[in-house]
């Protein structure tokens, strides 16, 4: 799916060396990410050289990636485009996955693809690069998930055994059609399987005690108030179904942005922002519900 | 403010715990992964299963007993018309991954297709959003259609959308629909297998494009591609030969007819 229509150069805008269009040979999922990230670079204003300094990847290479010739380019230089380009995560490395099997049909070459040096052997001990990188994108905001439902002993080891699982099923979680959602399933059941349950619920309330706004209260009174609120709440948001229940962990107990929770979940911003909505309006029924009519009020 | 919106404010957590959590060693094993989603259900296990063993059935009957020509009628480029968006969704469920497909099916519950509320109601249970579920479930008796004649194409035809739901009757039709459905995967039309292949990477595409709409907007090719995918080498008189509807409603459907890329050679003619 190309763009035909990619906009005209922004005025005032030195026009250097007009970028050239994608090679035919270029298949259709990869089509699919690099219209869209062509559309973004070329609507950015910025140049070749300022786009090349900032992701510090050669000029010549950035000119290759963007016509889609040469090798099929490493996930981290893909984005930092997009970081830089401000495109959403999570549906440009579904698509970026999605192309680099179509191009090469094998896992290995995924794998291949991001080692610098040589390919890699069956007695290696270290996890393969691309599971590293990984890691690297999501172990902090995992972290986050887990210490909502567990202690800092046992969600740290819940952390570890996820990436432990995802390096032994790393062919899986790549060719599976979301990596993204595939690790956020394995962090899921080993965090739920260290938690106590409750009525079939994960044991949230505990959490009640590490509020931001506990920390800044002092009287005693006061704080017994809002750890009591609080317990009620989470105590309602653990009865969330399980998709609603992660965003609401997320964004509301974490504050993490909605692109961010889509990235992470591997879910459209769409789902991420339905989910929210349904999830606060089942709270509300729950927690906040409408007055009696037969009191007079008015909804 | 409203009432839960400021509790929620209040709901953020320190990122770094000055005071340790008191360890509390787990008394009891901790519960299978399927087993605390069954309690809080208060149903018999199998219903999240059941629900989405009817969707499925669902889908490949709508998909079934749907024209091509009406799955592929679009308001836009990338807009389809709300019955064709309620059949691409079905086709997107019966694929690997269901992304957009919820947000087809409410574009189609809201423009009055009542089978679309009802997919949304098995689509939320299945997920064990039975608060949502629910939600749905009423909608669906209250989704009414716009009174319109049968398509030129399905005269005679029965098509499982134009069910009443009720739920008395349901039960019976998804059993019926789901024994249907098990011999419906054989027989899958070529047009259908070749949708489930590209759509899954269209709405990926959409949702890069257009990331804050619900509605994934996969590109001004969209219309024209799912055409090709469907209706390849129809003769443009059997399409243009359906007689127009009298009580059409108005510059809805006109917009329709002058957008519409009827077959990939008229595209160049196609009015923007």
């Amino acid at each position: 799916m190309t763009t035909p229509d990619e906009p005209p150069l922004p005025p005032g805008r030195r026009p250097g060396r007009k970028l050239g269009p994608i090679a035919p040979t270029v298949g259709s999922a990869h089509r699919a990410w690099l219209g869209p990230l062509r559309h973004s670079y070329l609507a950015s204003g910025l140049t070749l050289s300022d786009l090349s300094t900032r992701v510090r990847f050669a000029k010549s290479k950035l000119s290759e990636l963007l016509r889609g010739v040469g090798l099929y380019p490493r996930w981290e230089i893909v984005y930092s485009l997009a970081m830089e380009l401000g495109m959403p995560n999570w549906p440009l490395y579904r698509l970026w996955c999605q192309a680099a099997f179509d191009a090469h049909k094998s896992s290995e070459w995924v794998d291949d693809c991001t080692e610098r040096t040589t390919i890699l052997t069956a007695t290696h001990t270290a996890p393969p690069l691309d599971h590293r990188a990984f890691r690297e994108l999501v172990e902090m905001d995992y972290h986050l998930f887990a210490q909502a439902f567990l202690d800092d002993d046992q969600s740290d080891a819940a952390v570890c055994d996820t990436f432990d699982i995802l390096w032994l099923s790393w062919d899986d979680a790549l060719a599976s059609q979301d990596t993204r959602r595939y690790g956020w399933n394995v962090l899921r059941a080993t965090v739920m399987a260290r938690t106590p349950h409750r009525d079939g619920r994960p044991e949230l309330g505990m959490a009640a005690f590490d509020t931001v706004v506990l920390q800044s209260l002092t009287n005693p009174a006061d704080r017994l108030n809002q750890i009591t609120e609080s317990m009620r709440l989470f105590t309602a948001i653990s009865r969330l179904p399980a998709h609603q229940l992660d965003v609401m962990v997320l964004r509301r107990l974490y504050g993490l942005p909605v692109e961010n929770v889509s990235a992470l979940l591997g879910v459209p911003l769409a789902a991420v922002r339905s989910d929210e909505r349904h999830a606060t309006r089942f709270l509300e029924s729950l927690l906040c519900p409408p007055p009696p009519t037969d009191e007079g009020n008015t909804p | 403010m409203t009432g839960i919106e400021e509790l929620l404010s209040r709901a953020l957590l320190v990122r770094e715990r000055t005071m340790p959590r008191d360890i509390v060693p787990p008394r009891t094993p901790a519960p299978a992964p399927e087993a605390p989603a069954q309690a809080a259900q208060n149903t018999p296990g199998g219903s999240r299963h059941a629900a989405a063993e009817d969707l499925r059935a669902l889908c490949e009957a709508l998909v079934r007993h749907t024209p091509p020509r009406t799955m592929a009628r679009f308001v836009t480029h990338q807009v389809p018309e709300p019955r064709a968006a309620l059949v691409l969704a079905c086709v997107l469920q019966l694929t690997d991954t269901n992304d957009g497909a919820r947000f087809w099916w409410q574009y189609a519950a809201g423009a009055g297709q009542a089978a679309a509320a009802y997919c949304l109601y098995l689509h939320h249970l299945a997920l064990g959003e039975r608060d949502t579920a629910d939600f749905w479930h009423r909608q669906t008796d209250d989704v009414q259609p716009p009174p319109q004649r049968p398509d030129f194409d399905d005269a005679g035809t029965w098509h499982p959308a134009d069910h009443r739901i009720t739920s008395t009757s349901t039960t019976h039709f998804m059993r019926i629909l789901r024994h249907l459905a098990k011999q419906t995967v054989r027989s899958r039309p070529v047009g259908v297998s070749k949708l489930m292949a590209y759509m899954p990477l269209a709405v990926t595409a959409g949702y890069l494009r257009e990331p804050d709409t619900e509605l994934p907007l996969p590109g001004c090719e969209f219309a024209r591609l799912i055409n090709s995918l469907l209706t390849p080498g129809e003769r443009p008189s059997v399409w243009d030969s359906r007689p127009p509807a009298p009580d059409s409603p108005g510059p809805y459907r006109g917009v329709d007819r002058e957008h519409r890329p009827t077959i990939p050679e008229q595209m160049g003619t196609a009015k923007r």
